[in-house]
C-alpha cells in the first residue's frame, strides 16, 4: 500500500508537469473533494457500526485522552516547527507561525499570504502540504511501533483524508480518537493563526 | 467543508442503522482505497501543474523539509509523553480489544 501511495504521488506530479496547465486545478479539486467526501463517508460507515467503541470511549479517562492528544500535538508541532524552522535560518515567529497551520494547507498559507507575507504563505503551503504527504507514508510505519503516535502524524488532517490511512493501519478506537483530534485542531487552526500573526 | 462534515455525519448515521451487510461494506472500503489512490494523483498533479510551486519549490522547499520534519517529530516526541501517562488505560484498553 505504501508503494501505491507514493506512487500515486509521483505519477500525479509527473502527468501535472508534462500535461496538465494551472487551468486543470479547478477540475482536480471537484476530484479531490468528491474522492475525499466518499472516503471520508466509508470511514463514518465504521465508526457508526461499532456502537461499542463509541460507547467505550465516552467516559472521563476517554475524555482525558480525547484533549491530551490535540494538546500534545498542537505544542509538539509549535515547538518542534519553531526550533526546525530556526535552524534553517528563518524567525522565530514565523517559523511557529508556519507551524500553527497544523497540516490544513489550504487555509493557513492563503491567510499568511494574504496577512502577512508571501514567502512565508509560501513556505507554509509547502510545509504543511509536506506534513499531509508524509503522513500517508509515515503513520503505516509509526502504527506499528505505537498506534497513539501514529495519530499526531497529519495534525489537523487526521479528521478527513489521513483518517483512513489511520483506521486501515490502527482500530476504529484509534481511528476516533483521530477524528476528534482533527476535529479539534482544524477548529483551532483559525485562532492560533490569529493569535500568533506578527502585527 | 461543509461536504465532509454531511458525508462523515451521513457515514456515522448509515453504519449506526446498519444499512449495509458485510460484503457491501468490504466492496466500500476497497473503493475507498481507490478513493485514495485517485485522491493523491490529483495531490501530485495539482503541484507538478504549477510552474511557479515547482520553482518555489527549489527554493523554500528546503526549508519546509526541515520545518515539515521538526513539526512532526515534536509532535511524536510529546505524543510519547501522553502515551506513557496513560500507558495503564491504554493497555487496559487493548486488551479488552484482543478479548
Amino acid at each position: 500500500m505504501i508503494y501505491g501511495i507514493i506512487a500515486a504521488i509521483i505519477s500525479g506530479m509527473g502527468c501535472g508537469y508534462l500535461w496538465l496547465s494551472t487551468a486543470a486545478r479547478p477540475i482536480l479539486d471537484e476530484i479531490l473533494l468528491t474522492a475525499l467526501a466518499f472516503m471520508v463517508f466509508v470511514a463514518g460507515v465504521e465508526i457508526g457500526g461499532n456502537r461499542h467503541i463509541i460507547k467505550k470511549i465516552c467516559n472521563p479517562k476517554g475524555f482525558a485522552l480525547m484533549a491530551a492528544i490535540p494538546t500534545a500535538v498542537v505544542i509538539g508541532s509549535l515547538v518542534g516547527g519553531g526550533i526546525a524552522g530556526t535552524l534553517t535560518g528563518m524567525k522565530v515567529e514565523d517559523a511557529v507561525l508556519v507551524s500553527a497551520g497544523l497540516g490544513w494547507y489550504s487555509l493557513s498559507s492563503v491567510v499568511i499570504s494574504t496577512m502577512y507575507s508571501v514567502e512565508i504563505g509560501t513556505i507554509s503551503f509547502l510545509t504543511n502540504v509536506l506534513r499531509e504527504t508524509l503522513s500517508f507514508a509515515l503513520i503505516p510505519l509509526i502504527a506499528r511501533y505505537n498506534k497513539i503516535m501514529s495519530i499526531g502524524i497529519g495534525g489537523a488532517s487526521t479528521m478527513d483524508s489521513t483518517l483512513p490511512v489511520i483506521i486501515k493501519y490502527t482500530d476504529l478506537h484509534t481511528g476516533i480518537l483521530g477524528f476528534v483530534n482533527g476535529l479539534a485542531l482544524t477548529l483551532l487552526v483559525p485562532f492560533l493563526l490569529s493569535v500568533l500573526m506578527p502585527k | 467543508m461543509e461536504s465532509i462534515f454531511i458525508s462523515i455525519t451521513a457515514g456515522i448515521l448509515f453504519g449506526w442503522l446498519d444499512v449495509f451487510n458485510y460484503n457491501k461494506k468490504k466492496f466500500l472500503n476497497q473503493l475507498s482505497t481507490v478513493a485514495l489512490l485517485i485522491m493523491l494523483w490529483c495531490l501530485g498533479a495539482k503541484i507538478g501543474c504549477d510552474d511557479e510551486l515547482l520553482r518555489n519549490l527549489g527554493l523554500l522547499g528546503f526549508r519546509a523539509v526541515i520545518m515539515a520534519f521538526g513539526i512532526i517529530a515534536g509532535s511524536l516526541l510529546l505524543l510519547w509523553l501522553v502515551t506513557r501517562l496513560f500507558a495503564h488505560d491504554i493497555s487496559q484498553e487493548e486488551q479488552e480489544d484482543k478479548k
